[in-house]
């Protein structure tokens, strides 16, 4: 293996040697220094005992022609807290091949995938998360003529510096309609439709139940436009996958995600849709957390960038939820007299997730292992609210030196889903045990333009809520003194917390400094526990103290 | 349109292939009870093979509890003595608090340690061999048969040979335990032994909101006689053939039936909690 990975390296550089092809480098490292700190951490649970974490990674590409090729290598020395921990020691964890004949693509070793919206099949990284669930093995991507495409893929997935146990097989169609039909194209429509099937193959071993070796989903998707409106929606059934996620029921998972929407000049408008049932799908069936997702759940609800509103973050709830979203944005004139000189911005949103039906078995059981789980209606609605977020932001700028931007939330959290990670069957049973926290908060933004290009960027947020992190408040000042340099200190006060001792401040200051292509951010201060979410899926993130350095480069 | 056809066949092929619809989940056509692991001599016990623990958190207020009590039920006659199961009356004080209804005080110190330390956060919540600690070692109790099922299937680790007197008269009983590796460790190992008591009759909640005046509760967490979490055994690591003795005495409560207490012993890992065998024994032979 590692004279592979030499000889793949010196295939990498000998072509640049001689002036041939193109070499691009991609690199990061992240470290932290941990301080004890015993009013937010009093046990010490949290302080690792390494003290000063570090990781990294760099991603070389080579390019000729036709000719990719590339590998990443990361180190974890060890893993910074609050991320998996199986990520351990040092090594090329992707490396891959790709080349193009004619009307074919094709790739070899590592590479990263999605057919449709993911509902069955995203192969994908995402470093905030910790999640990698690369294929290692073959891809084909190939042009059949008349606007269709097609995509096969054959390998396992990574888990850490390994593969996964699971084998997936998977085949992509998508057709693009206007190539055959053109006569849709005279009449402004553009429409596509495609379908995908993935099998995973794992051996089931268990004394008691009959595991399926071979487990398939499939999915239909179409998108259609017209003028300013766009209509998208994708449907998806997978068949008996009993697993740790479902615990182990046989009942076959479904999804349908359907987005419309629409825009012009000064408004848009976004309705979504969703309903996931037992949609869990790993190439492992007894995997956790983030290992070996081979599919991808959307949220339906909007991710928020704010600190104090992001810490009360949606995950997508695999086993199953229903929801929507929609989102209206208008812009008063430029010149009007609400509008002012620069126009007004004005952004409504509302977004909610829930159980769906859950009813027991005819037997009377619900969940249990070996059954088919439960009975479910998809025009009935489910009894346990997960989220709901209502915001309101108005945003102006009245000068060509300040602007500001206000908002508004009122968000419903179920606290013992989100957090706690209590499944619906223990809900069901005891209705009244799930603790659902109220929160209302505002943030408001200003932003000046000072002499000689510097800006001066300001935060003051409040979050209000009747129950678990309790009342907080927050003030960020940005100074950004030059396109080199920026400085930035922040306090997050948690006045309210329901336990008198951890009524903490969390203060946070940090020097960002850019240098061409290379960014170098140092950061001190305290890290409150927290989740932290990208597109539905979430980490927990540990309490810590200390000082963080992150650089990232490029050549 | 050739390469098309020659696509689609490909999907086909698949299609028709990759996917195995189970129509009847369990082996046999239902559960079935495996090989006991466990060989029960007079007042000893020689263990030839894997035992789970399964821990069960309740309370006698907590009405879908019985659901939970009646999994290690369950689980009891598909694996027999290959399960060790154990009800800590712990956790929210609401469902485990005395009442004139509910006057019988179940919970121990000990107990509650457990369930602070093990973020028992609601009932009925389990622990299979305390696996995934520390985030994700609540189970329902819908996922015990598949975590059993999975840990047994798990290679022997240690195996336990205990030895049990009692005396009637000062209700003093004694735990001769040996427990010898099966297989080496780079982590520290520790002995943790409890007092379970079946049999007692006292009102419980049910799951239609009714009390049950004369239910049975099984398998009743008591006492901890190494203290919460036991004894460290080995500091490090250990090896294959290593073998720990240890002598345990306890004086029971007289308002116990000694003929109802089991021991239970637990030999677990000291880095992640996870148990690596369960025993139990009648403290009576």
């Amino acid at each position: 293996m590692k004279a592979f990975r030499l000889a793949l390296i010196a295939y990498l550089l000998m072509p640049t040697l001689h002036g041939q092809g193109k070499v691009s480098v991609l690199f990061q490292s992240d470290a932290q220094w941990y301080l004890e700190d015993k009013v937010l951490d009093p046990t010490g649970e949290f302080y690792p005992d390494e003290e000063f974490l570090g990781q990294g990674h760099a991603l070389i590409t080579y390019q000729s022609g036709n000719f990719t090729a590339g590998l990443r290598y990361e180190n974890y020395q060890n893993v910074i807290l609050g991320f998996p921990t199986g990520y351990r020691g040092e090594g090329i964890a992707y490396r891959y091949a790709q080349w193009q004949q004619g009307d074919w693509n094709f790739t070899v070793g590592n590479y990263y995938e999605q057919f449709g919206s993911g509902l069955i099949f995203r192969s994908y990284e995402e470093r905030g998360l910790g999640l990698d669930n690369a294929m290692d093995g073959v891809r084909l991507i190939g042009d059949l003529g008349n606007g269709l495409q097609i995509k096969a893929v054959m390998g396992r997935q990574r888990l850490y510096f390994a593969t996964g146990e699971g084998v997936l097989r998977g085949v992509d169609l998508g057709w693009d309609l206007t190539q055959p039909f053109p006569k849709l194209l005279d009449k402004g429509v553009f429409a596509s439709i495609g379908a995908s099937f993935v099998s995973k193959f794992q051996r089931g071993y268990d004394p008691i139940l009959n595991l399926p070796n071979n487990v398939g989903a499939w999915a239909i998707r179409g998108d259609v436009s017209k003028g300013l409106w766009d209509w998208s929606s994708e449907y998806a059934y997978k068949i008996n996958d009993p697993s740790y996620d479902n615990g182990y029921i046989y009942r076959p998972g479904q999804a349908l995600v359907s987005t419309l929407t629409f825009a012009k000049k000064g408004f848009g408008l976004l309705l979504s849709g969703k309903r996931i049932d037992n949609m869990s799908f790993r190439s492992d069936r007894n995997a956790q957390q983030f290992d070996l997702f081979v599919n991808f759940l959307p949220s339906s609800t909007t991710p928020h960038l704010y600190a104090l509103p992001s810490l009360y973050p949606y995950a997508t709830q695999i086993n199953g939820e229903q929801g929507g979203q929609v989102e209206v944005s208008y812009q008063l004139p430029r010149g009007s007299k609400l509008g002012g000189k620069y126009g007004t911005l004005f952004v409504f949103n509302a977004s909610i997730a829930q159980s769906i039906d859950k009813q027991v078995l005819d037997d009377g059981s619900m969940a249990q292992a070996g059954s088919m789980g439960y009975q479910s209606d998809w025009l009935k609605a489910g009894e346990i609210p997960y989220f709901q977020d209502i915001n309101a932001s108005w945003s102006k700028k009245y000068s060509r030196s300040y602007k500001t931007m206000l908002t508004f939330y009122d968000l419903r959290y179920n606290k013992t889903v989100l957090i706690d990670g209590v499944g619906d069957a223990v809900i069901l049973d005891s209705p009244n045990m799930d603790s659902v926290i109220h929160v209302q908060a505002v943030v408001w933004e200003n932003q000046f333009r000072l002499a000689n290009k510097q800006t001066l960027r300001s935060e003051i947020q409040l979050a209000l809520a009747d129950g678990y992190r309790g009342d907080m408040a927050m003030g960020l000042l940005e100074w950004t003194i030059s396109s080199n340099w920026t400085l930035a200190a922040q306090d997050i006060y948690n006045y309210g917390h329901p336990t008198p001792s951890r009524r903490l401040h969390y203060p946070i200051v940090s020097v960002i400094h850019f240098n061409g292509p290379t960014r170098f951010q140092i950061g001190y201060g305290r890290q409150q526990q927290g989740v932290f979410c990208v597109g539905g899926v979430c980490r927990v993130v540990p309490p810590s103290n200390g000082l963080s350095i992150s650089i990232t480069s490029s050549l | 349109m050739t390469r098309l056809a020659c696509f689609l066949l490909i999907i086909a092929g698949l299609l028709s292939t990759s996917c195995d619809v189970i129509d009847e989940p369990f082996k046999g056509g239902g559960p079935n009870p495996i090989d006991t692991n466990s060989i029960i001599q007079g007042d000893s016990l020689i263990q030839t093979g894997r035992v789970v623990l399964v821990e069960d958190f309740t309370g006698h207020r907590c009405k879908n509890c019985p659901k939970a009590g009646k999994a290690i039920k369950a689980l009891d006659s598909l694996y027999g003595s290959s399960v060790v199961g154990l009800a800590i009356h712990a956790g929210p004080s609401n469902f485990t608090g005395v009442t004139t209804d509910y006057p019988t005080d179940f919970t121990t110190t000990t107990g509650e340690e457990l369930a602070t330390f093990f973020n028992i956060f609601a009932l009925p919540l389990g622990m299979v061999q305390r696996m995934d600690y520390p985030n994700s070692q609540q189970k329902s109790y819908t996922a015990w048969t598949s975590l059993t099922a999975g840990e047994l299937a798990l290679g022997t680790e240690a195996l336990f040979q205990l030895k049990a007197s009692f005396d009637s008269l000062s209700d003093v009983a004694v735990l001769d335990v040996n427990v010898s590796m099966s297989q080496a460790s780079s982590h520290g190992i520790a002995l943790a032994i409890y007092l379970k008591e079946s049999g007692i009759i006292s009102p419980q909640l049910m799951p239609n909101n009714t009390r049950n005046l004369t239910y049975r509760h099984n398998n009743v967490y008591r006492a901890a006689p190494l203290g919460t979490f036991g004894k460290s055994l080995s500091a490090t690591s250990v090896a294959s053939g290593d073998v720990f003795t240890e002598k345990v005495t306890f004086t029971l409560d007289p308002q116990w039936d000694a003929s109802q207490c089991h021991w239970v012993a637990i030999l677990y890992d000291k880095d992640n909690y996870k148990v690596i065998q369960a025993a139990e024994l009648a403290i009576r032979p």
